[in-house]
């Protein structure tokens, strides 16, 4: 062939194997829509300017003669004014028995009004005015607020002034409140999400704990007109309350006003709530399981003790949070439960420190029945992976890169940095704190952030809450732990319709303000042991360990002839020094088992479970039948029991005080009959530690 | 106080001249494919909100692939060819293996009964589970989200609705064009990989949303039975046996039927300057393919000529879900039943509110939501109302109408009308409030309510609104126009009564 052929046939194949090269790359490279590559080949290439420094404009702080204190931050950009009061009570300072006190106070004072301006022409004004004006109370403050056009500043805030400080609590209104607040305890359980995360906090907590106490309808039925008064008039005041104005005003024309309206208003005269601010410690792995038919999802809670924020671990914490469990979608929850396993819509975990109490670590996620056990195997897998592997040091700077870039967002606005600024000061906090957490975090290494997250997690002492219909689980959950059904709902006392007479009717009543007065139904339902030290004169000290239901073991700890007595379920043994000396029969077992059942802890449990047949003949006089025995009782005007009768004697009750969330005496007198009183010093524990190996009959 | 009666126009200071200042900071650019971009210097702190709002939703599917338009949204945020992918030919041809696979395992499961033997269906669906796992073993689907969140991205998420699906985040001013780079492939280029994953996670959505959900239940069944032919009838998430079938080939082609530049407004909030944004507009979105068919036509809802009730019984308290008909609720129209929502459930001076809650005393609340599930065609106007414990959930449904029509005949007095017009005032101003919450306005006035000046215009326009507006909309909210579904335990009948056989209907 001639040279300029070879040539051309060169060049046709050339160009027709460069356009199957580009049609190539094309199919190899292109995507799948057709769209041409745009500028930058990746991520990590497209440009990123210095971003410019800022400081946010931090509010103003005042603080009145009365010891208020008053943060302004001013903004012009909308013609509206936000004040809100936050004030040193809430439905932590609810009395035990009435439960939801606090947010009843407060939404009667929204709905009835003050004398000037009642309920209806107050609802009326507001909705002219576009005005709001809310009060809601929250477990350690109540917050009253109002928001409105800024040029309506001072009429409103003289309408809230009366709110505040001498609303009228009309009984209509009262009545109106309690009716909505019945029907929203008939819905709470509603959305299992909701009804998941409170009862977990409950079990986890223990019914008994007060910072976990629920409104019941008996609580809120028993609330009086006196009651929410009396409330309102000892709990609302100026101690320590934080007020915030925010919005487009005239500075010092409306701190005047606010000067004369709070600044001489006198502090409230009930004592703050002494709560516990330690959380339970996670100990043992457990399970409450809640079953609710009819579901197709079941919502998981997983709980373990946490830290405050002011904890030196807390930064750590917070950083190993949005590495495991929060902060989008790059975390590891979210990453394995959601994507890659398809489990859930949505999965996290972390370290929620709260300001004053000890918060706690919590992991969550909602996934169909089939699979609850599998998806709580895996979160724990998931948690076990990051304790015990750590984390690569590519996927920390990452995580520490989204929690700091997005630090911004915090202060981004003029409501947000006062919103914050505020809770910083209502916790005693100081107003840099976040840039000190901030700070921290900038300087921590992934082996410092593991070992503080090593501290405060033992997945091994993991406590699982499921929610679900469990006839659908994929296992029994006992793989986790020892499982206790949860009731959502505690049974009502309510008197029966079939109530037989008078006597019965009086005699729950009765009962009903006994147990509410010995600590409540659900603290002696979680009662299933009692350790008591019981010091004579002359005699003793005693021990003895009660078990519900008819289980006991007496010894005689500092005796020199030392001997244990133990009865189980009807039989019983004593040993001395070490040796069996009698098995008792069952003839015996009788009489000690009624002097057994007399015992006022045991009395109580078997309250609090009815499982006595109840009488009452009279006003004070209670009488208990249960297997043939008859237990009579006086109950004082203080709901505490004051006396309890047993054939050959009677005790009486002395010197009451709280021991966890029960109230037992420090002090009973024996008056046995025709015989000298004997008095005994009493010392308790409630669910002590009983060890098995107490109630094996030996020889066996 | 006389005073203010006889000059209206006192009830509305001057101050607030902030907010229609930013009417003049608004700038607008279309693109020449008709991608139009929105920007507007807001703020001191620097940040910025991004907003796509994308004219494609639930009620572009078609039938039997219901659920697909939200599905799709989710697949957005897996990456592209570009980020994601760690061997993206070889990540191509496993997924175009295992759709396949998918497809010839469909078949098997579809097919009549006997065509397929039982351990046959079994290969296939190992034979897909396989290449499944290893397309998605070829790829790192977290690495978009991860970007946007390293970058300091909040608040990213989307949210699809009847009419529009949204894309939004926020992100550090030092960010923008991260931002836009990240959305070519998101919206440009999405490769939709681990599609079959990410459906048991629809699923799962659709379980917490509608099926573990009394309310949610209700509230699709209020759609079945409101609509009969137009595609508000089938609720966004999709039904089930719709998503189990969806396949990868389909969403990739409802995406380049739906996401075109001509049905896209992009608004950008905060720190920033106008022209850099266009200039970025037009570098990363120019070559958006335009939409060669205007947006498909829905199938118009025929009228409806009576009352339609419907009881279902969940493990919940009774609730009343009620939904009157009216017209398409844009521009003016959407601002008057805003009103109309504020007078008749806004708040404890509202009519509902009155009458049922404080007067009566039967319903513990009442809500109101106008213009659900969409507003750009005929829709439906919801109430909803929860009977007190031991009322009837019908004798509420009765007082609700009768105070409508009541509402209807009467009207507002001149001082309530201009509480419903402050009140309104005040929530669309706190709407506005944030970048983000302007960038959202902002991007949905101009697609749907003429032009994004609506915003501005929308505070004025409220002036002009009377009691008679007010009052022709609710003639509309007749019993015969309703479909009312009530949501009851098991064992209750709807006027509050428990029937004896303990018989469950559904």
């Amino acid at each position: 062939m001639k040279p300029w052929r070879w040539t051309f046939l060169l060049l046709l194949l050339l160009s027709a194997c460069s356009q199957q090269v580009q049609r190539q790359t094309q199919r190899r490279g292109g995507s799948v829509t057709g769209l041409r590559p745009g500028p930058w080949a990746s991520i990590d290439q497209v440009p990123v300017p210095e971003l410019s420094e800022f400081e946010p404009r931090l509010p103003e702080r005042i603080v009145f003669p009365n010891g208020v204190t008053l943060l302004l931050l001013q903004d012009s950009s909308r013609p509206i004014i936000e004040l809100e009061l936050r004030m040193r009570t809430g439905s932590w300072n609810d009395p035990r028995d009435l439960t939801g006190m606090s947010e009843m106070v407060a939404e009667v004072i929204r709905s009835g009004g003050s004398e000037s301006w009642p309920g209806d022409r107050l609802d009326e004004e507001l909705g002219a005015l576009g005005a709001d004006v809310s009060f809601t109370a929250k477990r350690d403050s109540t917050e009253a607020s109002f928001e409105c056009l800024a040029s309506d500043f001072d009429h409103v805030l003289s309408i809230f002034q009366t709110l505040v400080q001498s609303p009228t609590f009309p009984e209509d209104k009262v009545e109106l409140v309690r009716g909505q607040l019945l029907a929203a305890l008939t819905a709470r359980n509603n959305r299992a999400g909701e009804a998941a995360s409170r009862e977990s906090m409950r079990a986890y907590y223990g019914v008994g704990d007060p910072r976990v106490r629920r409104q019941e309808a008996h609580t809120i039925e028993n609330i009086g007109v006196v009651d929410l008064k009396n409330f309102h008039a000892t709990q609302y005041g100026s101690r320590r309350a934080l007020l915030t104005l925010f919005g487009d005003f005239e500075k010092e024309k409306s701190v005047a006003t606010l000067e004369k309206v709070f600044g001489n208003w006198p502090g409230q005269t009930a004592q703050a709530a002494k709560l516990p601010i330690v959380a339970p410690l996670a100990e043992k792995s457990q399970v409450f399981l809640a079953h609710k038919k009819g579901g197709n999802q079941t919502e998981i809670r997983l709980l373990h003790h946490g830290v405050r924020r002011s904890h030196p671990d807390y930064p750590a914490l917070h950083l190993g949070s949005w590495i495991l469990g929060v902060g989008g979608f790059g975390n590891r929850m979210m990453t394995r439960i959601r994507r890659e396993l398809g489990l859930a819509y949505g999965a996290g975990a972390a370290w929620t420190g709260s300001f004053e109490q000890q918060g706690l670590f919590q992991s969550w996620c909602a996934t169909k029945n089939e699979t609850t056990a599998l998806a709580i195997r895996e979160m724990v897998l998931v948690m076990n992976a990051f304790l015990e592997e750590g984390v690569p040091s590519r996927e920390f700077e990452e995580a520490r890169s989204r929690l700091l870039n997005a630090g911004v967002f915090d202060v981004d606005t003029p409501a947000e940095v006062l919103s914050r600024t505020a809770d910083l000061e209502f916790y005693g906090y100081p107003w840099n704190f976040y840039e000190q957490v901030s700070s921290s975090i900038r300087s921590l290494s992934p082996e410092e952030t593991i070992a503080a997250c090593r501290r405060h997690l033992n997945p091994q002492n993991i406590s699982v809450f499921v929610l679900g219909d469990s006839s659908a689980f994929d296992s029994d959950l006992s793989e986790f732990g020892s499982v206790t059904p949860w009731a959502l709902e505690v049974s009502k006392e309510e008197p029966s319709v079939e109530a037989e007479s008078n006597e019965t009717a009086q005699a729950q009543k009765l009962v009903r303000h006994l147990l509410a007065s010995h600590g409540g139904v659900e603290a002696w339902l979680e009662t299933t042991a009692i350790w008591c030290r019981i010091q004579a004169p002359e005699l003793g000290p005693f021990e003895v360990w009660l078990q519900y239901p008819s289980r006991s073991r007496l010894t005689n700890p500092e005796g020199e002839n030392h001997f244990v007595e133990t009865f189980v379920d009807g039989s019983g043994w004593t040993i001395q020094s070490g040796k069996p000396t009698e098995i008792w029969d069952s003839s015996k077992i009788t009489t000690h088992e009624n002097l057994l059942s007399k015992k006022l802890p045991f009395v109580l449990m078997r309250l609090a479970r009815s499982e006595y047949k109840l009488r009452s003949p009279r006003e004070e006089l209670l009488i208990l039948s249960f297997e043939g025995t008859e237990i009579s009782m006086i109950v004082g005007k203080d709901g505490l029991c004051e006396k309890l009768f047993l054939e050959d004697g009677s005790y009486r009750f002395e010197d009451y005080g709280l021991v966890g969330s029960l109230m037992l005496p420090k002090r009973s007198i024996w008056t046995p009959k025709d015989q000298p009183e004997v008095k005994f010093q009493l010392e308790w524990i409630t669910n002590p530690e009983i060890l098995p190996l107490w109630f094996e009959q030996p020889g066996e | 106080m006389l005073s203010l009666f006889l000059f209206p126009a006192l009830l509305f200071p001057q101050s607030g001249d902030g907010f229609s200042a930013l009417a003049k900071e608004v700038e607008m650019r279309t693109l020449d494919n008709g991608l139009r971009v929105l920007t507007l210097p807001h703020g001191d702190a620097p940040v910025v909100a991004f907003h796509i709002y994308v004219q494609a939703g639930a009620m572009d599917e078609e039938i039997g692939l219901t659920g697909l338009a939200h599905f799709a949204e989710h697949m957005a945020f897996k990456g592209s060819n570009r980020i994601g992918a760690i061997n993206w030919r070889a990540e191509q041809e496993a997924m175009l293996r295992s759709d396949q696979a998918w497809a010839a395992y469909e078949q098997a499961l579809t097919a009549p009964v006997g065509n397929y033997e039982e351990d046959e269906i079994e290969a296939l669906k190992n034979r897909f589970n396989s290449l499944n796992q290893r397309a998605v073993n070829l790829a790192d689907a977290g690495a978009f989200d991860r970007a946007v969140e390293v970058a300091g991205g909040r608040d990213q998420n989307a949210t699809t609705g009847t009419d529009a699906t949204r894309y939004f985040v926020s992100l550090p001013a030092n960010r923008t064009e991260t931002w836009f780079w990240l959305t070519r492939e998101q919206i440009g280029a999405p490769c939709m990989r681990e599609f079959y994953q990410e459906r048991d996670v629809v699923m799962e959505e659709r379980r917490m949303r509608t099926d573990s959900s009394p309310v949610g239940g209700a509230v699709e069944a209020l759609l079945n039975a409101a609509f009969v032919a137009h595609p508000y009838r089938d609720s966004t998430i999709g039904h089930m046996d719709d998503l189990l079938y969806l396949d990868r080939p389909e969403m990739i082609r409802f995406w380049q039927k739906h996401y075109t530049a001509d049905r896209i407004v992009v608004a950008v909030v905060g720190q920033l300057e106008p022209d850099e944004i266009f200039d970025f507009a037009e570098r990363y979105f120019g070559d958006f393919p335009s939409g060669e068919e205007p947006r498909p036509r829905r199938t118009k809802e025929p009228d409806q000529t009576g009352e339609r009730i419907l009881e279902m019984h969940r493990p919940t308290s009774p609730m009343v879900v009620a939904g009157w008909r009216v017209p398409a609720l844009t521009g003016r129209e959407w601002l008057v039943h805003l009103a109309l929502n504020e007078a008749l459930f806004g708040g404890p001076s509202s009519q509902l509110f009155e009458r049922l809650v404080k007067k009566e005393q039967i319903a513990a609340e009442v809500q109101g939501h106008p213009g659900f599930p969409g507003r750009i065609d005929p829709t439906l106007f919801l109430g909803i109302l929860v009977p007190l414990p031991g009322e009837s959930p019908q004798a509420c449904m009765l007082a609700a109408q009768d105070a409508i029509s009541e509402f209807a005949k009467e009207g507002v007095t001149e001082r309530q009308l201009e509480g419903v017009r402050r009140r309104l005032k005040l929530s669309l101003l706190s709407e506005l409030e944030t970048p983000s919450g302007l960038a959202s306005a902002l991007a949905e006035a101009e697609a749907e309510d003429g032009g994004w000046e609506s915003i501005f215009e929308s505070l004025s326009v409220l002036e002009g609104i009377q009691s008679s507006d007010l009052q022709t909309a609710a003639l509309r909210f007749t019993r015969e126009q309703r479909t009312t579904v009530y949501l009851l335990p098991a064992g209750m009948n709807s006027d509050g009564s428990f029937s004896s056989t303990g018989e469950v209907s559904e």
